[in-house]
């Protein structure tokens, strides 16, 4: 008998020739599958790590044109919009916190606070392979402070000689084009990508404040890959990025709103419980109306990006085993105008990273090194409504993070393969926080060729910033108080049970998450021996737990048809008010239909939110335009979308798609305005949609 | 009582040491036994391997990204055309991408050659017919009663396959 089978050792070095972060890799003659996804679904990859992978063609079936509209609607994973009139948006796992959430790009992790807040939009989509997701806390060796997963988007090595086009245009002026372009050589190929995006200012409730925030996009890369240069496989890529963004004050006139702050140009009596006189609302503590008289400028957020980046790895073959070096390097600009205020921050983020990986006997071990440094360096001056002066008020928020770090995993395969552990440990040593310990052990049990289960607990940590994006209220303050001695930490068990068979496949996984020392800015406190305005950043007393299950069913009903059921439950338990500052529904439901037959491509989708215990989250002191009490739990909705391709030839295909069919939107129901007592307003009663039917439609050409 | 730092320290260890404490058992590799079957789409219908002539049959699983796959397509197709045995090409991607894939890969593919599209997660599937790691391409040939008697990770050559079938054939 004639036998030649990969055995898990052999393969988990296999893919440690490739870089360790592309599962998916020529090796010599043998491309390393890892079981690899190809559906539609995001489906556990066959790795010790449970990671759910969403390839190049599922983006393209969800008509995605931003990684936030790609992670969106799927089991455990949803974004967060946290700012209804500038459209902060965080990727969530696991319904923790979107800081919690790192992301990588071909295993580097190269975004921080600014970049999170508004960068995630701007990740660049062009010529990537897949994005795996990766949920609790140190599911990544390299990014501990990952409290609550992360994100790697994965990019492809060209193969061929290749040209893709995409033009896209939608509902709200949207406008998308994407180009891509790759040249192969011998040994090696080079790409080049442009992205434009644009999509106008929304306004559903008619009272010309925005919910969703206009932008214009421009997004430019070069990447290359070189197959051996002195032994070492080396890729890398260069992005830039350039955005503006305005939300509030409808259209794009920029100079015009930041100049205009007096008078009225609003309707607050339009929309859901708006106010009975158009000029302004009610006062809830007096019953009077309180007028307006800010201008365009006092209820709108303009922020425009700069970002340059660049990562790189290089992996050779050392011994019985490989050797990895990387680097990353990122300048992110952000020049924002708040309400009147000023802010802007330059934050610069490295990433040096040096690694083996070598077998031992039976075990598989990986050593590293990591060097992080980041810092923020801002200037702002806040606005007085009250007398129209602005107080400078530079470096508020200020930091310098440098972070040298090891770590040692070591994975072996018992019971020929049944059984497979892996156990890592890393020691980082912050600058501010001191020696920080991260331990991790995964366990993946074969009990059949179709099903598996996975253990896995672990600890991450992450030092925390004052990032004005936390808060805004910072800037009115004097000085930022630093009452926080310990890095946030993360305690994460979690257990997947997945089955793969040849129609049926399904994924159910249970996680607990405790996190400690949650960080928190107060920028409601006050000097008590000069009684000024401060900023008290402390840290949360008790530890804020979110315990959920999640199960995700896929049959395969016709040859042409596959159908996918998903639910998951959540549960929250925290006691302080902005440790969880936004609401997350306990249960969601999904229920998805794609069609491939021939030329056609087709996929529906129904996503059901159920209601969230709003008071739980935003407190009870909220109130609306009239002076009525806002909704104390949100109504549970639908949300269906819907995308059909037709294949014209193999170069040319045609798309149209429809997100939000029955046209659901919160402000429809509820303003994601407020006030609170004393009637002051606020942007952040955010529960649905901020943006109703979306219809697009564009052709596709490649060659 | 133990700090904190202690702790995580000792967790740290527990999780290095849990590989190298527990015995390693060495089993045999998976070989002949039962007789194997799937249930995979062509595009019109599931199609059942049980349900298929009763004899040597050459099952390939490939995909178009990946060159070795493409490069033994021809032999395989010659394989198929020269009968007796039956050729399987089972494509783990979706049938969009299989659309795409070079001319001379879709050529390979008519007729006698049956061209099967695997499961969205197919490592369950890879795992039966003995490709736990997932490698590509593999190649396993059956015999007249779907029993594995060869396997090949990487390009098959025309001596190996030829080599195989021969062999299946007697068993």
């Amino acid at each position: 008998m004639n036998t030649h089978a990969l055995r898990p050792l052999a393969a988990a070095l296999a893919l440690a020739f490739a870089l360790p972060a592309l599962a998916d890799k020529q090796l010599g003659d043998v491309t390393v599958s890892s079981g690899r996804s190809v559906g539609a679904k995001p489906v556990l990859r066959d790795e010790i790590v449970a990671t759910e992978s969403i390839g190049a063609r599922e983006l393209e079936k969800t008509g995605a044109t931003m990684l936030t509209e790609a992670l969106d609607k799927r089991p455990g994973i949803s974004v967060q919009t946290e700012c209804s009139i500038c459209n902060v948006r965080n990727v969530v796992l696991n319904n923790l916190p979107g800081r919690y959430t790192t992301l990588l790009i071909d295993g580097i992790p190269i975004f921080s606070s600014v970049s999170t807040a508004y960068g995630l939009d701007s990740v660049n989509l062009g010529g990537i392979e897949r994005i795996d997701i990766s949920r609790g806390a140190g599911s990544s060796l390299i990014a501990p402070e990952a409290l609550a997963g992360s994100v790697n988007i994965v990019t492809r090595r060209p193969l061929k000689d290749e040209f893709m086009a995409n033009q896209q245009f939608g509902s709200f002026g949207q406008w998308n084009t994407d180009l891509f372009g790759a040249k192969t050589f011998a040994g090696g190929a080079l790409t080049a990508n442009f992205s434009h995006n644009q999509h106008d200012t929304v306004d559903g409730d008619g009272n010309g404040v925005s919910e969703y925030t206009g932008f214009k996009r421009n997004m430019g890369g070069l990447g290359f890959f070189v197959d051996d240069i002195g032994g070492f496989k080396l890729r890398g890529r260069l992005d830039v990025v350039e955005e503006k963004r305005m939300g509030g004050a409808m259209g794009t006139d920029y100079s015009g709103v930041k100049a205009s702050m007096s008078g009225n140009p609003f309707d607050w009596s339009k929309g859901r419980n708006g106010s009975p006189d158009r000029n302004g609302w009610i006062d809830p503590s007096t019953g009077t109306v309180i007028p307006y008289t800010d201008g365009r400028g006092g209820m709108s957020e303009i922020i425009f990006t700069d970002r340059q980046q660049f990562i790189s790895s290089a992996t050779r073959k050392l011994g019985e085993g490989s050797l990895r070096f990387a680097v990353g390097y990122a300048k992110h600009k952000q020049d924002s105008f708040y309400e009147g205020s000023y802010y802007k921050a330059d934050q610069t983020q490295y990433y040096l990273e040096a690694s083996t990986q070598q077998p031992l006997g039976a075990t598989l071990v990986t050593a590293g090194t990591t060097y992080r440094y980041e810092d923020l360096s801002s200037v702002g001056s806040a606005y007085d409504n009250t007398t129209g002066v602005s107080t400078v008020n530079d470096g508020i928020d200020n930091y310098k993070y440098r972070t040298p770090g090891v770590f040692l995993q070591a994975y072996r395969a018992l019971l020929d393969g049944v059984v497979e552990l892996n156990g890592s440990v890393r020691y980082d040593q912050h600058n501010i926080f001191g020696g920080i310990t991260s331990p991790r052990l995964n366990v993946l049990w074969n009990h059949s060729h179709e099903l598996n289960s996975r253990f896995a607990i672990g600890r991450g940590f992450r030092a925390p910033t004052s990032f004005f994006e936390q808060d805004h209220g910072i800037l009115a303050t004097t000085r930022i108080v630093r009452n926080i001695k310990e890095a946030e930490t993360s305690d994460n068990l979690s257990y997947a049970l997945s089955y793969a068979g040849d129609r049926m496949a399904f994924v159910g996984s249970l996680n607990y998450n405790r996190i400690k020392n949650m960080a928190l800015l107060d920028s409601g406190a006050t000097d008590p021996v000069s009684g000024q305005p401060i900023t008290l950043f402390t840290s949360a007393h008790k530890p804020v737990t979110v315990v959920g299950g999640d199960l995700t069913v896929t049959y395969k009903l016709t040859p042409q048809l596959e159908t996918t059921a998903a639910v998951e439950h959540f549960k929250y338990r925290f006691s302080e008010m902005g440790t969880l500052a936004f609401a997350r529904p306990e249960t969601r439901a999904y229920l998805r239909l794609d069609y491939e037959a021939g030329p056609w491509t087709g996929m529906l989708r129904g996503t059901w939110t159920g209601p969230m215990d709003l008071d739980k989250f935003y407190g009870t002191d909220r109130y609306n335009f009239d002076g009525t009490r806002k909704l104390s739990k949100s109504p549970s909705y639908w949300v269906v979308d819907l995308r059909g391709e037709y294949r014209l030839n193999k170069q040319w295909s045609t798309f149209l798609g429809i997100d939000n069919v029955f046209d659901f939107k919160q402000s429809d129901k509820e303003s994601m305005l407020w006030v609170d007592g004393t009637g002051s307003f606020d942007v952040t009663n955010i529960w649905g949609p901020n943006r109703g039917r979306f219809i697009y439609g564009g052709v596709k050409f490649t060659l | 009582m133990i700090s904190s730092r202690s702790a995580s320290l000792l967790i740290g260890l527990a999780a290095l040491a849990g590989p190298f404490c527990l015995p390693a058992a060495a089993h045999a590799a998976e070989a002949g036994g039962a007789a194997l079957d799937f249930e995979l789409s062509d595009g019109r219908a599931f199609i059942r391997l049980a349900d298929l002539p009763q004899r040597v049959t050459v099952v390939n699983f490939w995909r178009s990204d990946c060159p070795p796959c493409v490069r033994e397509m021809p032999l395989l197709a010659d394989t198929a055309r020269q009968g007796p045995s039956q050729v399987v090409a089972i494509a783990l991607q979706r049938p969009y991408e299989t659309a795409n894939a070079p001319g001379g890969v879709l050529a390979a593919l008519q007729p006698p050659v049956r061209l099967l599209h695997g499961p969205s997660e197919p490592r369950g599937l890879l795992a039966r017919f003995g490709n736990r790691a997932g490698a590509l391409p593999y190649t396993v040939v059956l015999d007249a009663q779907r029993r594995t008697c060869a396997r090949q990770t990487g390009e098959v050559t025309a001596d190996w396959l030829n080599t195989a079938i021969h062999r299946c054939s007697r068993t």
